[in-house]
């Protein structure tokens, strides 16, 4: 069995070797530190602004532009609008590790099998995926989230039903090269099962360049998931959702800009720091591109 | 659910009920009703949209120029903008130009394009006019009142062409800058990306034997560049502004309801909140057409632009 125990050590290694590269490009490194504050606004968010203020409704103090009380300013029923940015912040970084988890979970399992049993199963497959590249992603989702009728988790489920294929189609590429490598057949030879092959050693061996997919996904599903929410999809207006609060605020553009500019600018930035950081592991792991 | 339930308007009457049934086979199952679907698709019957009250097709062609001119106009932003940016930003390889090209880049894939239309809504047309200095207009394809002393005459159905054809430069002047900052939205997410594959393939070519040829034959650097490096350099670029396309696909729906704009994507839109599924089809379908015909003018462009390149 010290096959199996064999794959592990480089990956610790290129770990590290990613980590030092992340370091030494500034852009990368300011990119990576926003993205996981973000992460730790999303996990603590509700211990920093208590939900209760999306009921704190003070409509004296509506519409008042930034101050020193209200950093942000407060929106239309008097509620400062920081506090609900990072509400807000907290779902949507939820909902995008949801979508590409479960995006990478599908993907992964559909594409190893997929490539590794090869045949009609295999083709029919990919014709499948076919059909996901034929539609602009955020069309297709549109679509899809029409058919299921509003609610965040049909949201987020047709985002996902749109995210799968790009995974099944990068990781089947790699498992078609790594069956044909010797220790597979090693294997085959020792009577191991097809799944535990596939899941315990064609998986980690070719799951890389997922990842970097995936990490490069993460910026796009949050404008996505944004960008849905804003035209109406989702749960109900009074969400605390970026997309929704620039759905609110858009009512007010010209008297109170603010509601529009800043929940926007929080999308930004954080799509922007995830974009920076899967540019930064792209680099780090193709080296085609390291240039 | 209950499919009829889609066909049903106020205005259905009880004896066009049976008539409905008959014609999309509402009583048979999916399958059956998929293949009818199908088969109708072939020959011209998309469906019928009850919140248009007008068949999909005839609701679809009738919005279709104006989204074709916002996605014409997004793709010259892109590539007036994008290419040159490319290049220089891999003749400075990791210099300023370059980090600023590459901020851009990522700036572009991580802006949200509702937002930055509403943005440039703020600040060109409110916020100039509130200066009172000349100002962009912010939703709309023209000025429909000026459009009432001198009328748009229709012949492709875009209005900057129309306008241009029949030579009416007052409403050609008009739409232009209607069209500027809803296409400006829309582009500002390609552009990056192709700024950056132009970049890439730039730098691929420079260190080209060929190149080093031509330099050293003593050829300017602007025609090194130019005319050596650059044909070369396009392929990716236009293998990646055909996938772009579909970006600018995809974003439609989002420029085109910030601004007002009269086009497919506002309508499949609007037609999502009326529960109009044959629209709703009619349209994904349509925009699938586009990418392919999309990906068909990208293969027959490389054969263009490298004639090894043989079909």
């Amino acid at each position: 069995m010290d096959l199996e125990k064999s794959n592990r050590s480089p990956v610790i290694s290129e770990l590290k070797f990613a980590g030092h590269l992340l370091v030494r490009n500034k852009l990368v490194l300011a990119g990576t530190v926003i993205a996981v504050a973000v992460l730790v606004v999303a996990m603590f968010g509700t211990l920093i602004v208590s939900p209760t203020i999306l009921v704190n409704i003070d409509l004296p103090n509506r519409l008042q532009p930034p101050s020193a009380i209200h950093l942000l300013g407060t929106d239309d029923y008097g509620r400062d609008l920081l506090k609900m940015i990072i509400l807000s912040t907290r779902l949507d970084v939820i909902a995008m590790l949801e979508i590409v988890g479960a995006g990478v979970a599908i993907g992964v399992s559909i594409g190893a099998f997929s490539g590794f049993l090869g045949g009609k199963l295999d083709e029919a497959l990919m014709r499948i995926t076919d059909i996901f590249f034929a539609i602009p992603a955020l069309i297709l989702a549109l679509a899809v989230a029409a058919a299921l009728g509003p609610g965040l988790n049909n949201l987020i489920l047709a985002i996902i039903t749109v995210q799968w294929p790009g995974y099944t189609r990068i990781l089947r590429g790699q498992v078609l090269a790594e069956r044909q490598r010797l220790y597979v057949d090693a294997m085959r030879a020792l009577g191991i099962g097809k799944i535990r092959i596939v899941l315990r050693h064609i998986i980690p061996n070719t799951i890389y360049p997922v990842i970097v997919q995936c990490t490069l996904d993460l910026g796009g599903v949050i404008l996505t998931f944004a960008s849905l929410s804003f035209l109406g999809f989702g749960g109900s207006p009074l969400t605390p959702e970026l997309g929704r609060l620039i759905t609110a605020g858009q009512l007010y553009i010209f008297q109170a800009p603010w509601l529009t500019a800043f929940p926007g600018l929080a999308i930004l930035i954080i799509s922007l720091a995830f974009n920076l950081m899967g540019d930064g592991i792209r680099d780090v792991l193709d080296p085609r591109l390291r240039r | 659910m209950d499919p009829l339930a889609l066909y049903l308007t106020d205005k259905t009457t009880q004896a066009a009920i049976p008539e409905l049934v008959a014609h999309y086979h509402l009583n048979d199952p999916w399958p059956i009703r998929y293949a009818v679907y199908l088969s109708n698709l072939v020959k011209g019957d998309w469906g019928y949209s009850k919140s248009e009250t007008e068949p999909v097709l005839q609701a679809l062609s009738q919005r279709f120029p104006a989204t074709i001119e916002l996605t014409i106009a997004a793709i010259l932003w892109t590539l007036v903008i994008g290419i040159p940016a490319g290049i220089i930003s891999a003749l400075k390889n990791n210099k300023a130009p370059d980090h600023i090209s590459r901020l851009v880049a990522l700036t572009g894939v991580s802006t949200p394009v509702f937002w930055l239309g509403l943005i440039l809504q703020l600040v060109f047309f409110y916020d100039l006019a509130q200066l009172g200095l000349p100002h962009l207009p912010s939703s709309g394809m023209f000025d429909t009142t000026l459009a009432i002393e001198y009328p748009v005459a229709t012949i492709t159905g875009l209005p900057v062409l129309d306008t241009l054809l029949t030579g009416n430069w007052v409403m050609f002047e008009d739409s232009l800058a209607h069209l500027i900052l809803p296409s400006f939205a829309l582009a500002f997410v390609s552009l990056g990306v192709i700024m950056r594959i132009t970049r890439s393939s730039m730098l691929e070519v420079l260190r080209q034997d060929y190149i080093i040829l031509a330099r050293s034959k003593g050829l300017p650097e602007r025609i090194v560049i130019y005319r050596h490096a650059l044909k070369n350099a396009m392929i990716p670029t236009v293998t990646v502004a055909g996938l772009a396309i579909a970006g600018l696909l995809g974003g439609a729906p989002l420029t085109e309801t910030v601004f007002g704009w009269p086009g497919m994507g506002r309508l499949a839109v609007d037609a999502i909140g009326r529960n109009d599924a044959p629209l709703i089809m009619g349209f994904t379908l349509i925009t699938a057409l586009l990418l392919v015909l999309a990906n068909l003018v990208v293969d027959v462009l490389y054969g263009y632009l490298d004639p090894r390149i043989k079909y």
